[in-house]
């Protein structure tokens, strides 16, 4: 299958269009400590399968996207 | 091998339509339909180039765009495959370098003298010989053109195409896949190489040619297959993405010369055929050796004689029904050398033998000689000591069949080896890939055409697509017995002596001992062979040589066991640069004011997707008149947003490194952003408007990347709050100097005054009857009023300015100027004077961050960094008078390297240059510190350190 992203305002499109915008992981808080910030900002799970991640349509709609992806095939995954 | 044959049915040439085209300024004449080689060789040339190492002749030898053999440079352009360009009036063909006489052919004699990784063994010592003899030898290479810019810009269009199904070859399997899938309901994309459908069968003489014609009138009855002819699928990528260059020659009144198709298709049928394995022998590589499909093309397509008396060698039948063609057509035959003892099948050789021709069964050629082109071959007898001579002027020879397997390899499929076939099947294809037709040793077009619908369903019913009784029809049909695979021929060892040339990659002529030695010496994995020869590395990428290659190195290390295939990687074949940047599209933004800043004398630049002023004709008078009256600058690229809703302060507080909560009234609120690193972005204002109603600054042409910055940093909340991009709808223009006050106040009845709008406020009035939001700021360092307007009455504004302004002295100025007074101020600008590394406090921006606002962006990094020592800081500096100084210069200390300049620029007004660096922290960043600049050649310069700012350091100017 080819990678197209299906983008609810533009439709599917070449993901030349997005900006990768990572995996998807919530900040830890504000207060925790080095370790606990470094290992947000700096190490990724770099999954090979499927994982959450954002994109943004940088020649599109100009929104962010959720989409679920096999990093491996490039599937999407429809929720 | 000069003259035509009469007309037929199958050639693709319009015989009443004569071309001329220019060889080395000669006129050669040619028909519409004919290549550019298929022309050069009717009149009779055969050399085409001198091959890179050696300078040895060289020929087309597959004509089907494969070898480099017959690149030339055509209308300027550089390393063109003749075979695959059609001719049209007037081309220009020039061949690169002289072909006919090189004297650097004396390589050939000395080649003893150039074994494998001669550049590893010898060009290291003594250093000072290779330093001066290297562009001696660097100018060696044959077969390279000399780089001259194109007389017009080439034009390379880029199309992105998904269709449901990618057809990668328009031969019968690949015509029929297509029809399936048409049949079906779905688009599809039909790739082929050739300007002409029918693959292999368009030139199998006139069975073949019926047979392609009948699918071609069947394929034309679909309206939603898009045929691609001329066109090469050079990549397909693992995200699926397959790319696909047509060259249009010129076509329409731009004069496209190439098409780049993205597509992305839904799933790929893979139907790119096999070709002929050259033959390894002495001197393989002479013009006149060419490859059996070469010979049926020149014959059938474009009715070219290949020679008039040819010699067939091979260890298949394939050969033997190509010499009946050639008889056929009334060309003489030198006879057929075929390896195996009992020769061609029993009814082709009685055939052969009808018509005299010789049979040697049981020999195979060992080499072969002549001058310019071939002139006779040397067989000997598998088994025995049997050694004869035979007069030819041409060799049509191949060791077998290869599959053209490389776009399938990208997909992902691995090619086995199958010893009963002699050749390569593929294995694990991904389930988006289909393969078919010849590419998996297929013969019988029956079975090619049954195959390649199979192929066709098996790819639908991946896409989940309803085929009906489409499938089960398609199955029995291949079901069907027939021949379906036949035996390839294998290279065979040639026991040449140690001064002989086979020729294993014609790219680079890399020879058969070249590779044995490579062994010998320990690269005997095929990766590392293939890297230290570079064979297979060479302009055709591996698709002529790379069967012989692997057959070589098998040979040679048979306790390798099976025979694996080195990595493909795109492109499959030699790219133009200009393909790979098609589809980037250059579109700079212009301000609303650019064209009335033409009209007073601007000077236009690129400065990030903008065009602005650099300045009006002379800086430095612009940065004097800003000090002493006033000036006026278009600051239209600004980012500019309006931030408004219930929630719009949470989205502020967590962007913006200050408080945002306490702005009141008219003050203006001057702050920075930062990302998650606590690495400084942006600095720029925010205005309150009214409740929850911000409007918000950026730095100039950061409009794009803030609007996505602040939709990131609320795509996970379900906050009330709209942020509208309103950078195009607002010019802006800032009016700076001593006299700015006095010249707006004409213009407008408000109240100018410092009580009654003072710096660091803004305010709504109308000027000149335009509505303008007017903000006092310093940038400059001088009395300043930042206006806002409506983009539309922008130019209106501007001309009103300028004519009131002029009796005062007002002057427009551009961003040199700016640069300028923004460095007498010692201001910095986020992303000029500091990189993707500079946090918060490196870049003296520290004194934003609100150390009790804990929602900021970056907070908690900056946190902790707070009270760790500074990696690196931003420094400024002063030197009397002008210097050579530029901004990136080097920062220096002995052999240190601490740091660089950001910006520099001359001060006419305090006739220092003055600028600000970006460097480690050191002792000498003190009052009376030297920083030394480094000038490069050993050269310095010293500059003092210096307290910014180095103009009015009390801001009395500004704030006046």
């Amino acid at each position: 299958m080819p990678f197209l992203i299906d983008c609810p305002n533009c439709g599917r499109r070449s993901p030349y269009e997005f900006k990768f915008g990572g995996e998807c992981k919530r900040a830890p808080d504000p207060g925790a400590d080095v370790k606990a910030w470094c290992d947000y900002l700096y190490l990724y799970e770099n999954m090979s399968g499927v994982q959450d991640e954002w994109w943004y349509h940088t020649m599109g709609c100009r929104s962010w996207l959720k989409i679920r992806r096999n990093t491996v095939t490039h599937e999407i995954i429809e929720e | 091998m000069a003259g035509r044959l009469p007309g037929c049915a199958t050639q693709v040439l319009d015989r009443a339509r004569p071309v001329r085209i220019y060889f080395q300024g000669r006129q050669v004449d040619a028909f519409e339909g004919d290549s550019v080689a298929s022309a050069l060789l009717a009149s009779g040339i055969d050399t085409f180039s001198r091959s890179f190492k050696y300078h040895r002749r060289r020929a087309p030898s597959c004509l089907s765009g494969q070898c480099s053999r017959c690149t030339m440079s055509v209308d300027g352009r550089m390393h063109v495959k003749t075979c695959q360009t059609s001719v049209r009036e007037g081309m220009s063909v020039e061949p690169h370098g002289s072909v006919e006489f090189d004297p650097k052919s004396l390589a050939d004699t000395f080649s003893w003298a150039l074994p494998t990784g001669f550049y590893y063994k010898y060009f290291y010592k003594p250093q000072w010989f290779w330093k001066r003899v290297k562009e001696v030898f660097r100018a060696m290479p044959g077969n390279m053109a000399t780089v001259r810019p194109l007389a017009g810009k080439s034009r390379i269009d880029a199309v992105n195409l998904s269709p449901e199904m990618l057809v990668v070859g328009g031969g019968l399997a690949g015509i029929e896949a297509a029809i399936t899938a048409a049949q079906a309901g779905v688009r599809v994309v039909l790739a082929e190489a050739d300007g002409w459908l029918g693959g292999f069968d368009a030139f199998q003489g006139e069975a073949g040619h019926r047979r392609a014609q009948d699918s071609i009138r069947r394929l034309r009855e679909h309206g939603n297959v898009r045929v691609l002819t001329s066109t090469w699928v050079s990549a397909i990528y693992p995200d699926g993405l397959a790319i696909c260059v047509q060259s249009c020659g010129g076509e329409g009144p731009e004069g496209v010369l190439e098409r780049v198709f993205h597509v992305r298709a839904g799933t790929t049928v893979i139907a790119t055929g096999a070709t002929s394995v050259p033959p390894l022998f002495e001197n393989n590589d002479r013009p006149g050796i060419i490859l059996p499909e070469a010979a049926q093309r020149l014959v059938h397509l474009w009715g070219i004689r290949p020679g008039t008396r040819i010699l067939l060698a091979g260890g298949d039948d394939y050969l033997a029904r190509v010499g009946l063609e050639l008889i056929d057509k009334g060309i003489g035959l030198a006879g057929l050398a075929d390896y195996r003892e009992s020769g061609p099948d029993e009814a082709l050789r009685a055939r052969l033998s009808e018509h005299g021709v010789r049979i040697w069964s049981g020999y195979k050629v060992t080499g072969s000689h002549g001058r310019t082109r071939v002139e006779g071959a040397t067989l000997a007898a598998l088994g025995g000591s049997d050694v004869q001579t035979v007069a030819c002027d041409t060799i049509v020879a191949s060791s077998g069949r290869y599959p053209r397997h490389k776009l399938l390899g990208q997909a992902g499929a691995r090619m086995a080896y199958d010893s009963g076939l002699n050749f390569y099947l593929p294995e694990d294809v991904p389930r988006a890939y289909h393969a078919a037709g010849r590419l998996l040793g297929l013969e019988d077009p029956e079975a090619i055409m049954a195959q390649g619908r199979v192929a066709a369903v098996r790819a639908l019913e991946g896409l989940g697509i309803d085929v009906g009784t489409m499938g089960q029809e398609a199955r029995q049909a291949l079901e069907r017995p027939s021949p379906l695979r036949a035996v390839s021929a294998q290279p065979l060892s040639t026991e040449a002596g140690k001064k002989a040339k086979t020729f294993v990659c014609y790219c680079h002529d890399v020879t058969e001992k070249n590779v044995e030695q490579a062994v010998e010496e320990g690269f005997s994995d095929i990766e590392t062979c293939k890297r230290y020869t570079t064979a297979t590395q060479g302009a055709c990428q591996g698709g002529m040589c790379e069967a012989n290659f692997t057959h070589v190195l098998a040979r040679k290390r048979p306790e390798l066991g099976s025979r694996t295939l080195p990595t493909t990687r795109p492109p499959v074949a030699s790219i133009s640069l200009g393909a790979m940047a098609a589809g980037h599209h250059d579109n700079p933004q212009l301000s609303p004011l650019h064209h009335v800043q033409l009209e007073h004398g601007g000077r236009p630049m690129r400065l990030g997707s903008w065009i602005r002023m650099n300045h009006f004709g002379d800086e430095l008078a612009e940065s004097l008149a800003v000090h002493q009256a006033a000036g006026i600058c278009d600051v239209s690229m600004l980012g500019k947003f309006r931030v408004f809703g219930p929630d719009a302060k949470k989205l502020l507080n967590r962007v913006m490194t200050r408080e945002v909560g306490n702005l009141a009234g008219n003050k203006i609120l001057y702050s920075s952003s930062c990302n998650e690193e606590g690495i400084l972005l942006d600095d720029g204002v925010v205005l309150k408007m009214g409740e929850d109603d911000y409007f918000v600054t950026t730095l100039a042409g950061r409009a794009p990347v803030t609007e996505e910055w602040f939709a990131r940093w609320c795509r996970e909340e379900d906050w009330q709050v709209h942020v509208v991009n309103l950078t195009e709808t607002r010019a802006g223009m800032n009016v700076a100097g001593p006299k700015s006050r006095e010249i707006l106040s004409k213009l407008t009845d408000a109240d100018l005054s410092n009580e009654a709008f003072p710096f660091l406020t803004w305010a709504r009035v109308k000027m000149a009857g335009v509505d303008v939001i007017a903000m006092r700021m310093g940038f400059v360092g001088e009395l300043s009023y930042e206006l806002l307007c409506p983009s539309s009455q922008a130019g209106f504004l501007w001309k009103r300015i300028l004519e009131a302004g002029k009796p005062l002295g007002l002057v427009p100025f551009g961003i040199e100027c700016l640069n300028i007074c923004r460095l007498e101020k010692g201001h910095a600008i986020p992303g000029l004077d500091t990189d993707g590394f500079t946090n918060l406090f490196e870049s003296s921006f520290g004194w934003m961050l609100n150390r009790t606002k804990t929602e900021t962006v970056g907070k908690p990094m900056l946190e902790l960094f707070s009270d760790r020592p500074l990696k690196e800081q931003l420094i400024a500096f002063s030197m009397d008078g002008k210097s050579p100084v530029l901004d990136g210069c080097l920062v220096v200390k002995g052999p240190r390297q601490l740091g660089r300049v950001t910006s520099i620029r001359y001060s006419p007004l305090l006739d220092k240059t003055i600028g600000l660096a970006l460097v480690e922290p050191d002792e000498d960043w003190r009052e009376g510190g030297k920083v030394r600049l480094w000038l490069g050649e050993g050269r310095e310069v010293e500059a003092a350190f210096a307290k910014p700012p180095f103009y009015d350091p009390s801001g009395g100017r500004m704030k006046a």
